[in-house]
């Protein structure tokens, strides 16, 4: 079973995101915060991070770099965002982050992008070097 | 003579002539395509280190030309340009592999800075493909010695001995072929041959 991390303030957002991949044999963890996430992610292995862009404590981007500097694991992020800009679009993916998805989501469109994320990166470990 | 090669993609005359004239004046020998199978042609002619691409074009758009290209250079740093920005295409852009989204009007000098670190970010690729083309001969020649394939995970890491510094990719081949010999004729164990290549491998570079 495949386990995704989503992290967003919003709990609308977690329990739509929840109710979705637990219904399709994903296991989920949740955090409201980056910093919640972190603490997750240092007792927990995660195959994706599905992230909200802008949280209060630490955006979305920060969390993904703080995840990767604490483990050699090539874990994929989905950064998703309501406030979407074509500045941080490209920063994120220029930082690797496998892909950027605006709110309101088609949620097919999201879970395409989870399961292709996690298949990339698992069959090919250098996915942060491309 | 020119110490950089640029290709300029763009169906606008305006705008190839603005930056044929602009980074003529720099380092730069500029190639100009008004379409995408031009580029292609012009990729396949020349050796370029950056190429900026517009992306809004009648016959085939940026992104098919960026993944073209790509295919016929894997080194080649492409940078997308356009006048029509949205943060879809700029996704897209990005996960086809390009170095940066540029939207129009850009200011000169901040697009000059933009291909002088794509400049530098095709160095790099191509010193890494250059290194990995080397290990791959070093392999092959390896393979050819003990007359099987080579399992670089096979191989131990319990010798707590430094490496030696070879000074040259030849050198290291030298020594390479010397363990081969020693493994063939049965002076050493497999497993010790591998030890030796992995740290022999790890300082070609």
């Amino acid at each position: 079973m495949k386990r995704i991390l989503i992290v967003d303030d919003e709990l609308l957002i977690r329990d739509l995101l929840y109710d979705h991949f637990s219904s399709h044999d994903y296991h989920i963890s949740m955090a409201d915060s980056g910093q919640k996430a972190l603490d997750i992610l240092n007792s927990d292995e995660v195959d994706c991070i599905l992230t909200d862009l802008k949280m209060p404590d630490m955006d979305g981007l920060e969390l993904i770099k703080k995840a990767r500097e604490r483990s050699e694991r090539k874990v994929p992020a989905i950064l998703i965002t309501g406030f979407p800009s074509i500045e941080s679009a490209v920063d994120a993916l220029r930082n690797r982050v496998f892909d950027y998805i605006v709110k309101p989501f088609n949620i097919k469109r999201l879970h395409d992008s989870v399961e292709k994320a996690i298949a990339d990166t698992s069959g090919n470990e250098s996915t942060w070097e491309r | 003579m020119a110490k950089y090669k640029l290709l300029v993609v763009d169906d606008e005359l305006f705008v190839r002539e603005l930056l044929e004239e602009y980074f003529s004046k720099m380092d730069f020998e500029v190639i100009v395509a008004g379409c995408g199978p031009d580029a292609l042609k012009s990729v396949a002619e020349h050796q370029f280190n950056v190429g900026l691409i517009d992306l809004k074009m009648s016959d085939m758009d940026g992104i098919e030309t960026l993944k073209k290209i790509q295919q016929l250079d894997e080194n080649l740093i492409l940078i997308l340009m356009t006048g029509y920005p949205t943060v879809e295409s700029s996704v897209e852009a990005m996960r086809s592999g390009a170095f940066d989204y540029v939207v129009k009007p850009f200011r000169l000098n901040e697009l000059k800075d933009i291909v002088l670190r794509a400049v530098k970010e095709h160095r790099v690729r191509c010193e890494i493909a250059e290194i990995k083309s080397k290990v791959a001969a070093i392999e092959r020649k390896l393979s050819a010695i003990v007359g099987e394939p080579f399992c670089e995970s096979e191989a131990g890491d319990t010798d707590t001995e430094s490496p030696p510094a070879y000074e040259s990719d030849i050198e290291a081949e030298e020594q390479l072929d010397r363990w081969g010999k020693l493994l063939r004729d049965g002076f050493i164990t497999r497993q010790e041959f591998e030890e030796r290549k992995k740290r022999i491998l790890s300082t070609v570079c």
